[in-house]
């Protein structure tokens, strides 16, 4: 006996009660919802497919810009370095300036944990987020410093910048200041600016750190001290 | 109204920060303005030093197990401003008028002089403020060495008498010792050697 299926005018069987019944068009095309549904998925991979090239595009450049940046001194240090600049004449040359942030310190700490390092480097490496040193040389050895102009115009320019000088001193041809922020307030966050000029060589550095790891490594070497000194004075028949 | 309430919450939150931001540099009770001070033109020294709290707050951590009273003592400082300024042909007379000047004003303000010395060329005077429970506020000195230098200093903080003299016995510091013994009440010293 055989066994057909009853089939419609298109000669296609017909369709279940209900899909039939969701259809707009009972001719056994597909529904406009599910056609509707089916391109927004190439639609998204698109759009990241988009993103990721921008992305490689632009990863040249980030390094590039990465690069560039360790020559470069942030804002608090470069004001400082022109401020001494301007208030010695003369011609400024650049020796050397570099810069290096907290992220490369990040990968420089992350890379330290696969080696055994004594405790001193591991601590300075735990404490540091941040460090750039710039060094230039005048030309010409200035006739007269005048140190009281040098210091109001470092500080005005580091003060609206957020930043205090703790020390300052100036004596012969030797000029130091020493800035730290203003709302100094915990030892995670530390962080200092200094500005050397001795003759016709400046230094200009600054340094962010977290001084807990150097804190407590400098607290155990103490106590250390204190009890060896401790143990030296007991009488040897008490060890 | 949301909107009028966002704008009070807005310029109070603003009035707040100003109040805050312009109370930061208030003179603490203790503090001395000794005014700025030039460095000098020629060879002569100048040295400024202002150390925050923050900064004395890690130095005493740093030898808190090890000598908790020099601890205490430093937790108890709120600030330590330092000027060493060489004289010179130029600026010896302003120094030296300055000095007397801040005497003047440091006696006119209450302060107790505690400290005179005047031999050879030297010429020193201590001052402190005291709180009425006993405590140094304050402490100020105006030193002039010879022809050479000026030197003025300014400690502020709430120091007890006892640790001053505690620490100057055990930093074998002698003035300092004198300091805190002078400033100590005769009840209180009493007290302490019946406590001994």
């Amino acid at each position: 006996m055989e066994c057909t299926l009853p089939m419609n005018q298109m000669g296609a069987p017909p369709l279940p009660p209900l899909m039939a019944s969701n259809s707009a068009v009972p001719d056994g095309r597909m529904p406009p919802a599910l056609s509707a549904a089916a391109p927004s998925r190439p639609r998204f991979w698109i759009r990241t497919g988009y993103v990721v090239v921008v992305l490689i595009l632009c990863l040249p450049l980030l390094c590039v810009i990465g690069i560039a940046g360790c020559f470069r001194l942030s804002s608090a240090t470069q004001a400082l370095r022109n401020s001494v600049i301007e208030s010695v004449p003369g011609q400024w040359n650049k020796r050397v300036a570099v810069h290096v942030p907290g992220p490369a310190l990040g990968l420089v700490r992350f890379g330290s944990r696969f080696f055994n390092l004594p405790p001193e480097p591991k601590a300075a490496l735990a404490a540091l987020h941040g460090a750039e040193v710039g060094v230039y040389n005048l030309k010409d050895a200035p006739s007269a410093l005048d140190y009281s102009a040098m210091f109001t115009a470092a500080d005005k320019c580091m003060r609206r910048r957020g930043w205090k000088r703790i020390v300052g001193v100036a004596q012969g041809r030797q000029f130091v200041a020493v800035y730290m922020p203003r709302n100094l307030r915990t030892a995670k966050r530390m962080a200092c600016c200094v500005a050397v000029l001795n003759e016709r060589d400046l230094v200009v550095a600054s340094a962010r750190a977290n001084l807990e790891p150097l804190l407590e490594l400098a607290t155990q070497r103490l106590r250390e001290e204190h009890d060896l000194s401790c143990q030296n004075l007991k009488p040897k028949s008490w060890r | 109204m949301k909107h009028m309430k966002h704008w009070m919450i807005g310029t109070v939150t603003l009035c707040a920060a100003a109040t805050l931001a312009l109370g930061a540099d208030e003179t603490l009770p203790g503090q001395v303005d000794f005014g700025t001070f030039s460095a000098p033109k020629g060879d002569g020294e100048f040295v400024e030093v202002n150390v925050p709290t923050g900064l004395i707050t890690l130095a005493a951590r740093l030898v808190e197990k090890e000598q908790p009273e020099v601890a205490k003592l430093l937790s108890s400082i709120k600030l330590v401003r330092v000027n060493v300024i060489g004289m010179d042909a130029e600026n010896r007379d302003v120094l030296q008028k300055r000095a007397q000047k801040v005497r003047e004003d440091l006696a006119g303000k209450g302060w107790e002089r505690i400290v005179t010395a005047q031999e050879k060329d030297q010429d020193v005077s201590v001052y402190l403020k005291m709180t009425d429970k006993v405590a140094v506020q304050g402490l100020a000195a105006v030193v002039i060495e010879g022809k050479e230098h000026a030197m003025f200093a300014n400690v502020v903080g709430d120091i007890k008498p006892e640790q001053l003299a505690m620490l100057g016995d055990k930093l074998h510091i002698d003035p300092l010792k004198q300091i805190g013994n002078t400033a100590q009440k005769p009840e209180n010293k009493a007290k302490d050697k019946a406590e001994e």
